[in-house]
Formats: C-alpha cells, sequence, structure tokens
C-alpha cells in the first residue's frame, strides 16, 4: 500500500504541475481583468490542434512546443482586442456570457477545420523508467520539471522586470498604475496574451500524454476553475500549491475508493476551504 | 310597390348549408383519410453529431439519409414519402432527450432512430412509451433491450453481451483468467464489465480489480497505478473512441502492456489504429460489423457494396471523399433501421399512430434475410425483449491495421430473455 500511495503523489505532483500551469493562465486573466474566462479550457485544446500540426508538419516536438504558446499569443492578442477590451469592467456575468461565446466559436472552429476525431501525437521522450515495482513514463517527468520552470521564470517575470511591476502595480490599482504612467491596457492585452500562451503551452504538453480531440478542454476547465477557486482568484503561487494539493488528493484517494469518488473528495476539498476562508487559500479579503 | 329583399331565400340557405357542410367534411372527414394515403411517414434520428461519439452519429446521420433517400426512389412505403428530420443528441442524456420531445412532439415524428449513446437509449424509453413512439435504439448497453427497455423499443444491433461471448470465443487461450475491469462511470461502461463478467466468470475467471471512472478522464496514471502488470493478463477497457485511446496509450507508457492484453467493447469509431501506437498491438475489440470489404463473408459482399457506396465508405472502411475512418462496424445499424420500419409498416398495414400496436406486433419475431435492405447479415428480431440477433465480429490491431480474428454466428450467442415485452399492452 505504501508504494501505491508514494506512486500516486508522485502522479498527483506531476499532473497537478502541469495543472498549475495552464490554471495560472486563468488566475492571471482574472486577477487582472477581472474577467471569467470560461473560453480557457478552449485555448488549451488549440494549443494542442497546433502542437499536433506543428510535429505532423515539422516531425520535430521541439517545434510544438514552441509554436503553440506564440499562436496562442497571438490567438489571445486577436481575442483581446476584438472582444474582451470590451467587456473590462463589466459584471462577471457578462464576461462569462461573452467568454462562453468565443468557447463555442473556437471549438467548433477546432471541429470543422481539425475534425472530431481524436488524434494522437507519439511520445517525444519514448523511454520509462523503474518506480517502485513498475515503470514510470520519462515524458511526463519532463513535462513536471518543464512545467515548474516555466512556472519559477514567470514568477521572476513578475517580480523583477518591468512589465512585470506593470501588471503588479496595475493590479492592486490600475487608476493610480495609469496617472504614474504605465500604459494599462497595453498591460492588459500582454496579461491576456501570456495567459491564453499558458493554455496553449499546457496543451502542447498534454497533448501526447493524452488525445488530441475538440472536447480535451472539458474536462480540464472544471480541474482548473476548481484550482483557481481554491487558490483565490488572482493568486500565482496559491495557484500552484492548490493545482499540487488537488491533485495529490485526488491521487490518494484514488487508492482507496473508486475514481468518481476521489473527485468528489477534490471537490469537497474545495467546498471546505471555501467555508473556511471564502476569498480562497491565497485571496485577499 | 316591391317588396324589399329580406337577406337569405329558404332555397338559398339550403344551397349554402349543403355546400358549407360539404366544405366543412372536405376540411376536417376527408382529408383525414387522404392524409393517411398521402402525408409523408416522418422518421426522427436522434444522432450524437457533437461530443464524444460524434463519429457515431455522423455516420448514422448519413446511413439513415442514403436509406430513405433509397425507399423514396422505390415509390416510398405503401406509396407514402419518408421524410427525415434529424436533431442533435450532442452525446449527452438531457439534450438528447430534450431533442427527443422535440423530435415527436414538434416534428411529428412516427418512428425514432438512434443515438448510440446508451445512456440517451434508456433515458428514452419511457418518453417513447409515453408518446406511443417506436423507437429503434442503436445503443449496445444490455438493459436497453431488458429491464430499462418496454415494448416501443427495438434494437437491431447486437449487445454487449453479444460482443464479450464473441470476444471470449475469438481470443480463446490468449484471454487468460486474472482481469482488471475499467469503464466509463455510465451504462455502457458498467455494461461492459458486468457481460465480460458473466463471461469469463464461470470458467474460472478472476477478477483483480475493478473501477469506474468519469467519462472523459484525461490522466489514467492513478487508476493504472493500482495495477501490477505480472497479477493481471486482461485489462478490461469500458471505454469508447478517445478514451479508449488514452487507456492504452497510458498502459502502455506505463510499461503494462508487456504482456498483458486490453480488451475494448467497441470498435473506436472515426479512430485510425496508427493513432494508437506500440499500444495497440495489445487491443482487442469486439465489433458490430466489418470494418474493411475483405472481412465481409463472400456472400454479403455485394449487399454490402451497395450500402457503403449508399453512404461515401471505401473498402478499406474510409470516407470515399476525405479518407477519414469511417464507423463501418456501427453505421449499417441505422440503415437498416429505415428497413425495419418499411418492412414493420408493410406488414402491419400501418396508416398512423392508431397502428401502433400492429406495427409493434408485426416485428416482433420477424425475420430478415440479407440484402440490399441488410447488408450486415440475415437476422431475427426475438419477440419477448426487441432484441436483434446477428453475427459478431471481433478484431485485433496489427501492424496499424484492425486485423479480423474471427466471426462468431448468431447461434453461438443466445441468451434466454430476463423481459417479455409482449406482454406489455400497447
Amino acid at each position: 500500500m505504501a508504494e501505491l500511495i508514494i506512486s500516486q503523489v508522485v502522479n498527483g505532483l506531476v499532473w497537478g504541475l502541469i495543472l498549475a500551469l495552464i490554471s495560472i493562465g486563468l488566475t492571471l486573466i482574472y486577477g487582472q481583468l477581472e474577467i471569467v474566462n470560461v473560453a480557457h479550457g478552449a485555448l488549451y485544446t488549440v494549443g494542442a490542434v497546433v502542437a499536433y500540426y506543428a510535429f505532423s508538419t515539422f516531425g520535430g516536438w521541439v517545434f510544438a512546443l514552441v509554436l503553440s504558446p506564440l499562436a496562442l499569443a497571438l490567438l489571445g492578442l486577436v481575442i483581446y482586442l476584438t472582444t474582451i477590451r470590451f467587456a473590462l469592467g463589466k459584471p462577471p456575468i457578462v464576461t462569462v456570457i461573452i467568454t462562453y461565446g468565443i468557447l463555442f466559436i473556437l471549438e467548433q472552429t477546432v471541429f470543422l477545420t481539425y475534425g472530431g476525431v481524436p488524434r494522437s501525437i507519439p511520445t517525444p521522450i519514448p523511454y520509462n523508467i523503474p518506480f517502485i515495482g513498475g515503470d514510470y513514463p520519462v515524458y511526463r517527468i519532463f513535462c513536471a520539471v518543464f512545467s515548474g520552470l516555466v512556472i519559477f521564470c514567470l514568477m521572476a517575470f513578475l517580480k523583477w522586470t518591468r512589465y512585470g511591476l506593470w501588471t503588479r502595480a496595475t493590479k492592486q490599482d490600475y487608476e493610480t498604475a495609469m496617472n504614474m504612467g504605465i500604459p494599462v491596457r497595453r498591460v492588459y492585452a500582454f496579461v491576456f496574451c501570456l495567459g491564453s500562451a499558458l493554455a496553449g503551452l499546457g496543451g502542447a504538453l498534454a497533448a501526447p500524454i493524452s488525445s488530441v480531440t475538440f472536447t480535451m478542454g472539458h474536462s480540464i476547465i472544471i480541474d482548473a476553475f476548481i484550482v483557481v477557486i481554491m487558490a483565490g482568484f488572482g493568486s500565482v503561487i496559491g495557484t500552484l500549491v492548490a493545482s499540487l494539493v488537488i491533485e495529490v488528493v485526488i491521487g490518494v484517494s484514488a487508492a482507496f475508493v473508486n475514481p468518481v469518488m476521489a473527485k468528489v473528495i477534490g471537490m469537497a476539498i474545495m467546498v471546505v476551504v471555501l467555508f473556511i476562508r471564502p476569498e480562497g487559500l491565497f485571496g485577499e479579503k | 310597390m316591391v317588396k324589399p329583399k329580406m337577406g337569405t331565400t329558404r332555397r338559398q340557405f339550403i344551397k349554402t348549408g349543403i355546400l358549407g357542410a360539404g366544405a366543412l367534411s372536405i376540411g376536417l372527414g376527408f382529408p383525414a383519410i387522404v392524409r393517411g394515403k398521402t402525408a409523408p411517414i416522418r422518421i426522427g434520428g436522434l444522432m450524437d453529431m457533437t461530443g464524444g461519439l460524434w463519429a457515431f452519429g455522423t455516420w448514422g446521420h448519413r446511413s439513415i439519409e442514403a436509406a430513405v433517400k433509397r425507399v423514396n426512389a422505390a415509390g416510398g412505403i405503401g406509396g407514402r414519402e419518408v421524410t427525415y428530420v434529424m436533431e442533435d443528441s450532442a452525446t449527452n442524456v438531457q439534450t438528447g432527450l430534450r431533442k427527443l420531445r422535440k423530435l415527436i412532439e414538434q416534428d411529428g415524428c412516427d418512428f425514432i432512430i438512434g443515438p448510440c449513446n446508451s445512456g440517451v437509449n434508456t433515458a428514452s424509453a419511457p418518453v417513447v412509451e409515453q408518446f406511443t413512439t417506436p423507437h429503434f435504439a442503436w445503443g449496445t448497453a444490455l438493459s436497453i433491450t431488458q429491464d430499462k427497455g418496454n415494448r416501443f423499443v427495438f434494437r437491431g444491433i447486437n449487445n454487449i453481451r453479444h460482443g464479450m461471448v464473441a470476444l471470449a470465443k475469438i481470443m480463446g487461450s490468449e484471454l487468460g483468467k486474472r482481469y482488471y475491469c475499467l469503464g466509463a462511470d455510465y451504462e455502457w461502461g458498467r455494461s461492459v464489465i458486468s457481460e465480460f463478467r458473466r463471461v469469463i466468470d464461470p470458467v474460472g475467471g478472476k477478477m483483480v480489480g475493478e473501477e469506474y471512472s468519469p467519462v472523459g478522464t484525461e490522466d489514467f496514471v492513478p487508476y493504472l497505478n493500482k495495477i501490477k502488470a505480472d497479477d493481471v493478463d486482461i485489462l478490461v477497457g469500458g471505454y469508447f473512441t478517445g478514451d479508449i485511446l488514452k487507456l492504452a496509450r497510458q498502459a502502455y507508457e506505463k510499461g503494462l502492456l508487456k504482456k498483458m492484453q486490453i480488451i475494448g467493447g467497441a470498435m473506436p469509431t472515426g479512430i485510425a489504429p496508427k493513432e494508437f501506437g506500440p499500444a495497440g498491438n495489445a487491443v482487442w475489440f469486439t465489433s458490430y460489423g466489418p470494418q474493411r470489404m475483405a472481412d465481409v463473408p463472400d456472400a454479403l459482399k455485394p449487399f454490402n457494396k451497395v450500402y457503403r457506396d449508399a453512404i461515401g465508405l471505401d473498402a478499406e472502411g474510409k470516407d470515399a471523399k476525405t479518407g477519414e475512418e469511417g464507423s463501418p462496424s456501427y453505421s449499417w445499424t441505422p440503415w437498416e433501421h429505415v428497413f425495419w420500419i418499411k418492412r414493420g409498416i408493410e406488414k402491419s398495414g400501418w396508416k398512423g399512430k392508431d397502428d401502433v400496436g400492429k406495427f409493434i406486433q408485426a416485428l416482433e419475431g420477424m425475420k430478415v434475410e440479407a440484402g440490399d435492405d441488410f447488408p450486415q447479415g440475415p437476422k431475427a428480431m426475438r419477440a419477448q425483449d426487441h432484441q436483434v440477433f446477428t453475427d459478431q465480429y471481433v478484431y485485433k490491431i496489427q501492424d496499424n491495421q484492425y486485423q479480423l480474428k474471427g466471426i462468431v454466428p448468431a447461434k453461438d450467442m443466445d441468451y434466454p430473455s430476463e423481459v417479455d415485452y409482449t406482454k406489455q399492452k400497447v
């Protein structure tokens, strides 16, 4: 049993880091723009589809990993300029409706172009390492390390760069930031692009583990929202911690109860956290 | 002095009255009879055009369209044109039920076909009973034509019980005895597992574990972690399309498929075998029809060609235009459902709602021979549970191809019905 629990913890940490990468994009967008981006799952799907085409066209996994976030950043910019900027300052329900429309458009566009058939990308690192009585795919470890590095770089960027400072300042008080000469609108556009790029990167990383299909964003967006709500909207470090906690708890629970009940336990933890701290683990009152 | 005209004369009144009564009788009475002869027969297709079973729905829709076109080209049914209305059930029970009501109540459909989603099929049974509308179910969970069906529900395709019996017969010694069950947590996923157990437990099968996960699970590793490769011969996968693909690939990446084999409850419709990569070599599927023309028994080849040409399916089981994988193992069923309806109407003399009882009785126990209308082969609609019995196919992925491993004849998969719908009133 101890071996199984260790396996579940390790896999929970690995999948938790991938989920954190996707969820941080979601929380950045809400924290900065106060947009509840329901379309985030669809951006993740588009990221996976771009990765599929990049891999099929160029044959190298690195291309997929580079092209997906770039393409999604560009797509994010288009979405921001055409719709999101008009939703700034609107009540949350309006942003939900708008982003739901974007979700529908993106998903159906994928359906009409890429098709409805699930496709797979061969595992870029087709090796396993022996791991407590079984094997563990090296690619998953790569995904976890890579995601961790990206999150670390993102936090460093937000803390030590000029754009990072502008982003934090705009989040704290956008009027003062504007008066101080910070290009608030540009910061908003940048954050939306960044959040979209992170979703795309998550999709590209998950594509070889999962299968690429137009509905693949459905389950991940629910997990991402659970994580972001539990962490408190806008908190990067909170999102990282919540992702790891949720995935480890679900994984360990799955060792004792059936998978559906394990998911219920994950949700129950979120509910308990919200009872105790309605603003989330790391959210501001 | 001329007497002023005082309104209508008696003669005019009688003349107008007769004309009015005549017009009224034409408007209300006669047309009912006229309508009975000329109004089209309306077939409603409840198809999963979006969502996880998208590929099934798309090909099912094509099949019904082509079958209806064929029927109309031959003069319709009893001289009446057949019209087809399709609604997308979106692989979702709530949406499916809403669309089913729309097809019956708003579109006035006389018969319903589909969808492939077993959850929608079982939920539809009380609705079609309420509206006395015959429903030709396409899902393969056993319960659709057992405890969750009723006299208005027919199924023109084998069910998962046939599927598992056929797999066990063809796999023989490769089946092994120790098995681990992983299934989607809904009607069909659970049906796959319970039917596999029904086949293997009486011959010494030993279940090592059983799990059900939500449909659309991305990461199977938390469940696969519980499996020790040396303790299990067979991993039973109660998942369809994208989910069985993920399960197989992740099991392979975990190093579980060195000796262990996976069996799937249905052909992964729409998915090319190469998508499974090296994991494919360990995967077996039960199939409700032949994938490629080469797999079709010689006697059925001419009929199968007619059907494939009509729906745009090539000899390899792919879309003749795009080259994408089709759904040959399933899509013959909605085609044949149209012809079950035709046979039922012709035998019963069905004219409308009042004749539903006669229609149902006509189909109960009906046998059909292979032909252009029934390209998958001869079959019988058992009276008690409205379940068709026909041949079942078994496939395995080898060298990036779906390889036919065997065909089990219908007579070898018989089982007693636990229900008798013929005792239910219509």
